[in-house]
């Protein structure tokens, strides 16, 4: 009887050793887990981090120079405190950049609920966590609906700027070849600067003349507009082929066809 | 209960199927505005310069002979008068005949990848052939080298004796089809052929082509001449003319080669200038120390005075409808230009620069009024628009004045003087023109001295 009460006591005291030896690791791995999770998230100023965390893979396979060219579209990113709470359900991500420590006000509430309900018995566990699921479910969905529909009008706007940037590219570069090096305008008629042609150009995904260029209205023309569009349609040919301006062949619909107006009025009065 | 959530369930099915559906089709509408997007490029600026432009000479027989030479030779003659007249424009530039890697046959399509080898944008072709009835006929095309098209094309018949004129008219083609004007080469010069000392100095009424072929002189220089005017129809000329030292104006006829004068008036009557239709002779008289600017009917011989200012009123030109004038008066104290009805109604000054004002010539355009300007010791050529606005100088040298026009309104011809220097040199008049631009200025090339030049309208018009 007393040995059993011996060993009895033994095991109680090896119990409550090893009980208060765990909880203070538990404790120790929670801490250290709740450091790293803000690290991740509080640098998270970087369009590329966005995508990822928000799940929309695509854009950036297709894009992923824009940000750099781009600096201005880093104005247009939404406030980061949303995307920290979208971030947390992410654990893998967050042990990542756990090398950065940050500020540790917010990181440790959210996480200490879902910890201290971890020894409690399995059915009150569960109850609580499920209760916080369903609670949380429509929220993070609303945050992440919300997150995509930014996150896609800002790829949307990238896109759409970026379409223009290049636009304005390809434009200022046939621009530039036709004006400095093809167009020769006649100088001779009597109101020779009020004489503008519009001129359709057709090009080859190669930037050769996918056929000849045509002058609106040419049919009708007589006398002085004739040459002038003559002037046109002649720098058009002269400096084909276009090659020489690598125009993107990405962007080939929007340089498939190009309209030029011919205006000599600035500089023929 | 389990009713009510499937009905929920089914309704947010709905909704997202719903966005779905919407996004799918914003993103069919964007695609699609983006496939057909279509650049818009201002092009508004470009660099001037004269047109390279070949041409060939044109083909013909060797072996037949003409009053005027081998056929062949008249096409190659005709090809480079063509050249000339061009080059002279300002506006093309020739290609060196040396640089052509081949010479087109004129009845077949021109090999265009060989003249856009050697830069040509344009190309002349054309040939020669002597019909039985001994005309020359010239045929000639002009093609778009760039294009590959054929712009013009055109065949003459005339005397084997009248191939320059058939070049003049070639040129005057191809000026047209190029430039949108009318061009100015079948047209002809008159002015006065000067010679002999500063003191004794002999003035003869003299007529060349203008590119200052086939010169005659239609005075022996026996008395003096001055003011040449062609006529609308190009077969007259008026002129001043010092006939038994007695200034009056002339009217000669250069088919029949006879003058006569134009009305017996006291005083002095000089500056004559045909009215565009051709019916009247606008000139000044001098008379009591008074000049004004008179009117005569040619048909009539009756004048009418259209002005009556005591100023000194002169140099009368019409606009190209003949409805205003603009004249030189001093009435306001100093030479300047002026503009008024063809009535001699609303007169209105339009200068009012520093410097002197004279010989007022509307353009054949009607946009704007050649004229003379002396001041700080210089003389100047320039331009203005009938209302004052736009004042232009072209040119200035030592001595210049008596601007024409050339018939499209493009070109000025104007004489300019010399001074003489110690050695007893020097004093030398020459013809010169400079076009609208103020570019291109270039000398006419006379026999001898030359001064106060005409130009016709286009010959063609008779």
């Amino acid at each position: 009887m007393r040995n059993a009460l011996i060993i009895s006591g033994i095991f109680h005291a090896a119990f409550l050793i090893i009980a208060a030896m765990d909880i203070a690791l538990f404790d120790s791995v929670e801490d250290s887990e709740m450091v790293i999770i803000p690290v991740e998230i509080l640098p998270f100023d970087e369009e590329t981090k966005t995508m990822e965390i928000a799940k929309l893979p695509e854009p950036q396979k297709e894009k992923p120079e824009p940000p750099k060219k781009l600096p201005e579209r880093q104005a247009e990113l939404p406030p980061p405190p949303p995307i920290m709470q979208s971030s947390m359900p992410l654990p893998e991500e967050a042990k990542k950049p756990a090398v950065k420590p940050k500020p540790p006000e917010k990181k440790a509430e959210p996480p200490q609920v879902a910890q201290r309900s971890k020894p409690k018995p399995p059915s009150r566990y569960d109850a609580d966590r499920i209760a916080q699921l369903l609670n949380k479910v429509p929220e993070q969905e609303n945050i992440t609906d919300r997150l995509a529909e930014k996150f896609g009008q800002q790829e949307q706007k990238a896109t759409s700027l970026d379409v223009q940037r290049q636009t304005m590219s390809i434009s200022a570069a046939i621009q530039k070849k036709i004006e400095e090096q093809c167009w020769n305008p006649p100088s001779g008629a009597l109101d020779a600067g009020s004489l503008r042609v519009k001129v359709y150009m057709y090009l080859t995904l190669d930037g050769n003349l996918a056929r000849p260029p045509v002058a609106d209205d040419y049919v009708r023309m007589t006398g002085a507009m004739k040459v002038a569009a003559d002037s046109a349609l002649r720098a058009v040919r002269m400096c084909a082929p276009y090659s020489d301006l690598k125009l993107p062949k990405t962007m080939y619909d929007q340089w498939r066809e190009v309209i030029l107006n011919f205006d000599p009025s600035g500089m023929i009065s | 209960m389990r009713k009510r959530e499937t009905i929920e369930t089914f309704g947010r099915m709905k909704v997202n199927l719903f966005k779905i559906l919407l996004v799918s089709v914003i993103g069919l509408v964007s695609a699609t505005v983006s496939a057909n997007a279509v650049i818009e490029i201002d092009i508004t600026r470009g660099n001037v310069q004269p047109l390279p432009i070949a041409v060939t000479p044109l083909s013909g027989s060797g072996a037949q002979m003409t009053t005027a030479g081998s056929v062949m030779e008249i096409g190659k003659q005709i090809s480079q008068v063509v050249t000339a007249d061009l080059e002279r424009s300002g506006l093309f530039n020739a290609i060196d005949p040396r640089a052509f890697i081949n010479s087109d046959n004129a009845t077949a399509a021109p090999q265009f990848a060989n003249w856009r080898a050697v830069g040509a944008q344009a190309l002349v072709t054309g040939a020669t052939i002597l019909r039985e009835d001994g005309q020359l006929r010239v045929e000639f095309r002009l093609w778009d080298v760039l294009a590959g098209s054929q712009m013009a094309g055109l065949a003459l018949t005339g005397s084997p004796q009248s191939w320059r004129r058939v070049a003049h008219k070639i040129s005057d083609a191809i000026y047209k089809r190029l430039t949108g004007e009318e061009g100015y080469f079948d047209t002809r010069i008159v002015y006065i052929s000067e010679s002999g000392p500063y003191l004794n100095r002999i003035k003869r009424l003299a007529i060349m082509d203008q590119d200052g072929y086939n010169h005659q002189f239609m005075t022996d220089g026996s008395f003096m001449v001055l003011n040449p005017r062609f006529s609308p129809t190009s077969q007259e000329i008026t002129y001043l003319s010092y006939y038994n030292d007695t200034p009056r104006v002339y009217l000669f006829n250069i088919n029949t080669g006879k003058s006569e004068m134009l009305g017996e008036f006291r005083g002095m009557t000089f500056a004559p200038r045909f009215s565009p239709d051709g019916k009247n002779v606008i000139m000044s008289k001098a008379e009591h120390g008074n000049t004004d600017i008179f009117v005569m009917e040619l048909a009539t011989r009756r004048i009418k005075q259209l002005t009556t200012n005591s100023a000194i009123d002169t140099s009368p030109s019409y606009s190209p409808f003949g409805r205003y004038i603009t004249f030189t008066s001093d009435r306001g104290g100093s030479p300047q230009l002026y503009v008024m009805d063809a009535d001699g109604g609303n007169i209105k000054r339009i200068t009012f620069g520093q410097g002197l004002y004279s010989t007022p010539v509307w353009s054949p355009r009607g946009d704007l009024i050649a004229f003379t300007k002396q001041t700080g010791g210089k003389f100047y050529i320039g331009v203005i628009r009938p209302d004052g606005s736009g004042e232009r100088i072209l040119t200035e040298s030592y001595f210049e004045e008596g601007p024409t026009w050339s018939p499209n309104g493009r070109v000025i011809m104007y004489y300019r003087k010399y001074p003489y220097d110690n050695k007893g040199g020097g004093g030398e008049t020459q013809l010169w023109s400079i076009d609208l631009t103020g570019y291109n200025e270039r000398q006419v090339l006379t026999p001898l001295d030359g001064s106060d030049p005409a130009w016709s309208p286009l010959l063609d018009r008779r």
